[in-house]
């Protein structure tokens, strides 16, 4: 079965086909390391790097939100991906997409929606959205860089990004209810942190 | 160790390591610095962090994880990562707490038992003295 919007993502994959040149830097974006770990990379700089006490304090509500969240997105994909098989991978249907995956990237075996990034992406700007909407802003970015360019390397069509997205969001309200609810858990993890310099 | 775990963990290791000394220059945390000053202490981080990201993603096979045996996938990539963020913060409590010797910040005055709060003051040791000595005083 071929994904409602096939023509969306052979257009944005067709792209790759035209500048070649910047398949290396392309490479590096929609490979499975540079946004995640610059996500995590920035999500410890919140947590050490804020001068006011109060403020540092709400960013680590925000962390532990975000940590949360990607945790149980990943469970949700797990289970949809294994209960649910929509449609095939853009490069197992489309010859442009197989050439721009085996280009820049490679070609993964997992099913295809909902995209597993964009929900650990989105729930973790989601996470911190709630407790500081503007350090959430380079997390969004670095989501939307990372969904685009898995469409444009022929890995995922518009909406397994979307439905990872609505996952990620939805997990995210769902951790920030269950850190409101058990708050002794944050309280004490802070606690702890607290004691060994961590927090 | 499989080496492009091995190379994972040091894209980790040097990531956190910067950014360590980036948040502590951000935050005013000296008792985390390498360097008294803010601005080094802000050139260092991003120095350590930009060779890092640098070596990694030249040099690192970014598609490691195309062969079924792959290692740093999911669950592993975030063990990893908490690996080299443990490692990187046992190198910066002991660099910031030796080079901190030389710079002694301590203002005794202060409360202790605010954790990072602490750090701006005193180095992760002379914080970490500092809190038993109090304590020895209280018993």
């Amino acid at each position: 079965m071929t994904a409602p919007d096939a023509a969306v993502s052979e257009w944005i994959t067709g792209f790759s086909s035209e500048f070649s040149a910047v398949e290396g830097f392309m490479s590096v974006l929609v490979s499975d390391f540079f946004i995640p770990v610059s996500i995590s990379l920035y999500m410890l700089f919140l947590w050490f790097g804020t001068r006011d006490a109060a403020h540092r304090e709400r960013n680590q509500y925000g962390i532990m939100c975000a940590s949360a969240a990607l945790g149980f997105a990943c469970l949700v994909i797990e289970v949809v991906n294994n209960s649910v098989e929509m449609w095939a991978r853009p490069f197992e249907v489309d010859a442009g997409a197989r050439a721009a995956a085996e280009a820049i990237f490679y070609l993964p075996h997992d099913p295809s929606f909902p995209a597993n990034l964009a929900g650990v992406s989105f729930g973790a700007a989601m996470g911190i959205f709630i407790y500081n909407r503007k350090a959430s802003i380079p997390v969004f970015v670095l989501a939307v860089i990372w969904s685009v360019s898995r469409v444009y390397a022929g890995v995922h069509y518009p909406l397994d990004i979307l439905g990872g997205a609505a996952i990620g969001m939805v997990t995210a309200f769902f951790s920030y209810g269950l850190l409101r609810v058990f708050h002794f858990i944050p309280e004490f993890c802070l606690n702890i942190g607290r004691k060994l310099y961590l927090a | 160790m499989n080496y492009d775990a091995l190379t994972y963990l040091i894209l980790t290791f040097g990531g956190c390591l910067g950014i360590y000394q980036i948040a502590a220059a951000a935050a005013d945390l000296k008792g985390l610095r390498f360097l008294s000053s803010t601005v080094y202490s802000y050139v260092i981080g991003f120095a350590i962090l930009g060779a890092t990201y640098g070596w990694f993603f030249t040099c690192a096979d970014l598609n490691m994880n195309a062969n079924d045996a792959a290692v740093v996938e999911g669950h592993e990539q975030l063990e990893f990562f908490l690996l080299g963020a443990f490692i990187s913060l046992i190198v910066t409590f002991l660099i910031s707490s030796l080079t901190g010797l030389r710079h002694p910040k301590r203002t005794d005055s202060q409360s202790v038992g605010e954790g990072i709060e602490d750090l701006k003051t005193k180095t992760f040791f002379q914080a970490w003295a500092y809190r038993r000595k109090e304590r020895g005083r209280g018993r």
